[in-house]
């Protein structure tokens, strides 16, 4: 089921949570929506998903106007991040419930539930915790039990708030691929609500990044990493350096480097500022580039940082590159060592965004 | 052979230490403490009934007058504990789910009948509900009459007993995950299917604890009782206020017989509660 928001906005008082939001959700994505808290992500998932109404706007299901439809009518699997389980209930009648209240004539036959049930349970690899119940389950488990409770009512669409948000990170990379997996195999509709943007892009299709209640920028996970559309996109998604580009005689630098050449630079008298990722910080011989000292050395298996202070610059603010293992073991850089930076790759915005 | 350090402390009989100590002191003043105002009156109260003899025991015990005021006093707190479940719910759940004028002074109201004399309470109820005070003008002509019958038991019973189940269930009710409730709304839940399969089996170990100590309380009840009950024997007369009048007739074998009878009956049935709470709880894996 494709989902598709018109205008919606939705207010808490004075604050506005989400703003004239207007946003397609074609059938079978998954959708990360990214943001901060308090940027309206979850508000929005609650809206698609019939918690909250919108003051303003329309959110369609296939076209259909579903704004005011009864949380129950939307066919909606919802997931919570503290998973939300029925405490009193083993796994086996959690995942069995949305198939015990339907109607007289909907519901199915016990043996039919069953059998359902059971099919759910093995496909979150729960099988063997049908009589537990959810106190006796790690964090892990009791969300996988939540997925299966959400999709017994075969959702056209689910609905995900920050699920892994509780978990520790080896658990948490875990279940995303094995969610991954899981929508490749269903093909529903997904959204799934992060403020992690590492989580957005490795399981996503579609990131739509959201800043105070509006769209910043909407689009696929590299799209959106290697063509951030502001500075504000380009810091949340992942570490950068930041840099005054200095305009003298018409030419643009940062630091030393004459940057010019990119002509991405409007000569004009508004500040910019640019923007390097640590990686994009070429390390090498003092002689070549903007010379630099190194403050610390830091190495994380296949990575090695370096902090370091480039000369003309405070050295309280220090700049973080990376660089391979394999490059560190060649120049072996020691605390104190001299050397010279060069930029592969950076961006440049006006300096109040 | 590796053994963890917890293990090896246990091996060589050393203790865990808390951060404040004086375990031994405390549990000692419990003792003491507990022996003096419980178990000592108690267990007076036992040996003081058996002074008679077990057959005049068993006459005083099975008397008529003082089976009917038995079977008033525990009938009544009972009928007067479940009103509270109900009414106590619902009062909760207003409290903690609503916002609305004057809720602080209402939640306040709760705790009038903790607050108020039990005398205090009586006499006000009496007027209100005799046949020429305010309600009883009015129920009179329907039939009903309650100051001087058992109803009017009830009716004191259930006003003392009320903020004995608001009060466990406020703390309990604010706990509520309420997304569990919209979990329950998202599978397409009705709201009564939500109520019923969702929030109340959350809810029904604190209700049982509400229902056990506002029975408890009504069981014990005196003060508010004597006076709109009429105290008529065999009819409106409960058992506290039998176990008095058998002392103002210096007969404290017979007194302390019926505070026998009524201590073992309160005792099993809060054990009965108690009992029922731990299965519950046990059943769901949280111990």
């Amino acid at each position: 089921m494709s989902i598709a928001l018109r205008g919606v906005t939705k207010q808490f008082g004075q604050y506005a949570a989400v703003e004239n939001i207007d946003l397609d959700v074609p059938t079978g994505a998954l959708m990360a929506l990214l943001g901060r808290s308090g940027s309206g992500k979850t508000t929005l998932l609650r809206i698609i998903g019939g918690l909250e109404t919108p003051d303003q706007g329309q959110v369609l299901f296939d076209g259909q106007d579903a704004t005011l439809w009864p949380i129950g009518d939307r066919k909606v699997g919802f997931v919570f991040q503290q998973y939300a389980l029925f405490r009193h209930m083993t796994v086996f009648e959690n995942v069995a419930f949305g198939l015990k209240v339907k109607r007289r004539g909907e519901r199915p036959s016990a043996p039919a539930i069953r059998t359902k049930v059971q099919e759910l349970l093995a496909l979150v690899q729960l099988s063997w915790a049908h009589d537990r119940y959810p106190a006796q389950l790690s964090g892990g488990q009791r969300q996988r039990v939540a997925l299966a409770r959400a999709m017994a009512i075969d959702p056209k669409v689910l609905l995900l708030d920050e699920p892994f948000g509780a978990l520790d990170s080896q658990v948490r990379h875990e279940l995303r691929r094995w969610l991954r997996r899981l929508h490749d195999e269903l093909h529903f509709t997904s959204i799934i609500v992060t403020h992690d943007q590492q989580e957005a892009i490795e399981v996503a299709d579609t990131v739509v990044l959201l800043n105070q209640g509006k769209i910043e920028q909407v689009g696929i996970p590299d799209e959106i990493y290697d063509l951030p559309r502001s500075a504000f996109v380009h810091r949340f998604l992942g570490q950068v350096n930041e840099l005054p580009v200095l305009l003298r005689d018409g030419r643009a630098y940062i630091g030393p480097i004459d940057i010019s050449a990119a002509a991405e630079v409007q000569t004009g008298s508004a500040r910019n500022i640019a923007l390097i990722r640590p990686h994009e910080i070429e390390v090498g011989q003092a002689s070549a580039g903007w010379p630099a000292t190194v403050l610390a050395v830091r190495v994380i298996g296949p990575i090695v940082r370096l902090d370091l202070c480039a000369d003309d610059r405070p050295i309280h603010e220090p700049l973080e590159a990376e660089i391979s293992r394999e490059r560190f073991e060649a120049e072996r850089f020691t605390i104190g060592q001299r050397v010279g930076m060069r930029f592969r790759r950076w961006q440049v915005y006006p300096a109040a965004a | 052979m590796k053994v963890n350090s917890s293990a090896a402390a246990a091996l060589m009989g050393r203790k865990t230490r808390g951060v404040l100590p004086g375990f031994g002191l405390t549990l000692g003043y419990t003792m003491v403490y507990l022996s003096l105002l419980v178990l000592i009156p108690i267990s007076a109260v036992f040996i003081r009934s058996s002074s008679g003899g077990w057959a005049h025991f068993w006459e005083v015990v099975t008397a008529p007058r003082v089976l009917a005021s038995l079977r008033l006093s525990f009938g009544a707190s009972l009928v007067a504990a479940s009103i509270n479940v109900v009414f106590g719910l619902i009062v909760s759940w207003v409290l903690v789910r609503y916002t609305f004028p004057f809720k602080r002074f209402i939640d306040g109201m709760v705790d009038l009948p903790f607050a108020l004399p039990t005398a205090v309470a009586g006499i006000a109820l009496t007027a209100l509900y005799a046949p020429n005070g305010w309600l009883g003008a009015w129920l009179k002509p329907l039939g009903i009459e309650v100051a001087f019958t058992p109803l009017g038991i009830v009716v004191a019973l259930t006003f003392i007993g009320m903020p004995f189940v608001v009060r466990t269930l406020q703390p309990v009710l604010e706990e509520l995950d309420r997304e569990v409730e919209q979990a329950a709304a998202s599978l397409g839940a009705s709201p009564l299917q939500a109520f019923c399969r969702v929030i109340f089996p959350a809810l029904w170990p604190a209700l049982l604890t509400g229902f056990a100590l506002a029975f408890a309380r009504a069981i014990g009840e005196y003060g508010s009782v004597i006076f709109i009950a009429g105290n008529m024997p065999m009819r409106s007369e409960i058992a506290p206020l039998l176990i008095v009048a058998k002392l103002e007739q210096y007969d404290y074998a017979g007194a302390t017989a019926i505070a026998v009878v009524m201590l073992v009956l309160s005792f099993a049935i809060m054990f009965g509660i108690n009992a029922l709470q731990n299965w519950a709880a046990s059943r769901h894996g949280e111990r």
